[in-house]
């Protein structure tokens, strides 16, 4: 895995502090950045807040090598800080909390495929919700940034291997949790 | 096979099997020719799939940039106190006053070779510690003992993922 263009700037800013170019970074990443710690966070204010603290962390970086693609090394500074926020026991509990009775939002009436559709979508934030936040962060990563198996084990600190087995164990549990849905639907 | 299904190849055959080698895509497909319940587990995956696609993602609140530019400001400001904090110590240490006038000397120097020199500027000699950037950009201080230790906390408290 190279460094690419970002990855260069990075190394500009962290030489020059030039808050131009930190800047431009910001602009670039921060909603990728901002998705990946919903991943771990539902909370949106809380989310944006440890998104703050991800590119606090960017800006205080005073050693930086572009050894890898400047995006990998952002969710993976991100993701420590989403897992040291998770660690911190009067947070722990407020994680992950599953919205159940949430009723699917309904805008008057509507052709019965689209609710469907719109039962189905809330189901699936409901089975995601449900994931451990690895399995979550993993399958997402590599479905919504399209990060390679590599750069997933990089950005989650594990094995090539074990993120092939995150996914596959998220997908299972998501087809299985959506399946169930569609039988009930069927009854 | 028929016991072991798709297992971790089902990703793979739900978007196509174009990541796996072709002898082994057209192994799979013989498998789902006979197996209705990983004919099911592929079309269920690309559901979730297609369902992933769909969902949204959140737009950070207006507020976002701006709180974030406010903390990055306090903490261009707290740097600096620290560092006129540290200074102050250090200069109380000889050979650090030593170092530092000689800095500041450099700084002179870099001062009177400017070419229209502003009737104050003279000022700016004893100024010229107010911005953490231009020490780190003067060589000669970097040995300095004082801001080695400002970096290694800074660099620490940065919690390099490494
Ligand atoms: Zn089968």
């Amino acid at each position: 895995m190279e460094a690419d263009d970002d990855a260069a700037l990075m190394a500009t800013f962290v030489a020059t502090r030039d808050r131009r170019v930190y800047t431009v970074l910001f602009d670039r990443h921060h909603r990728s950045i901002l998705r990946h710690v919903q991943r771990y966070v539902r909370e949106p204010g809380q989310a944006e807040e440890l998104t703050q603290d991800v590119f606090v962390r960017v800006y205080r970086t005073k050693q930086y090598e572009p050894k890898t693609k400047f995006k990998t090394w952002l969710f993976r500074v991100a993701t420590n800080v989403c897992l040291n926020e998770l660690r911190r026991p009067e947070r722990r509990e407020k994680f992950d909390v599953i919205e159940e009775g949430r009723e699917p939002k309904g805008d008057g009436p509507s052709p019965e495929g689209n609710v469907a559709g719109k039962e189905l979508a809330l189901r699936l934030e409901q089975a995601l919700a449900k994931l451990p936040p690895n399995q979550r962060a993993a399958f997402l990563l590599a479905r919504q940034d399209q990060l390679s198996h590599e750069e997933i084990a990089q950005t989650l600190d594990t094995t090539v291997s074990a993120v092939k087995s995150l996914i596959h164990r998220a997908l299972e549990a998501l087809r299985r949790d959506l399946s169930e849905v569609q039988m009930e639907a069927g009854s | 096979m028929s016991e072991h299904h798709l297992g971790e190849e089902l990703l793979a055959m739900a978007e196509g099997g174009g990541a796996l080698s072709e002898a082994r895509r057209h192994e799979l497909h013989q498998h789902l020719g006979s197996c209705s319940a990983c004919q099911a587990a592929v079309a269920e995956t690309q559901r979730v799939l297609a369902m992933v696609e769909k969902l949204p993602s959140l737009e950070p609140s207006p507020a976002f940039a701006r709180a974030l530019s406010t903390r990055l400001d306090q903490l261009d400001a707290e740097a600096e106190d620290t560092f006129w904090a540290r200074l102050k110590a250090a200069l109380t240490l000889p050979r650090l006053a030593g170092a530092m006038a000689l800095a500041a000397a450099v700084v002179l120097g870099v001062l009177l070779l400017k070419p229209t020199p502003e009737p104050n500027e003279s000022l700016e000699v004893l100024e010229f510690a107010e911005h953490l950037e231009l020490y780190q950009d003067l060589e000669l201080l970097e040995d300095l003992d004082v801001l080695e230790d400002l970096e290694a906390i800074e660099a620490l408290e940065a919690g390099e993922p490494g």
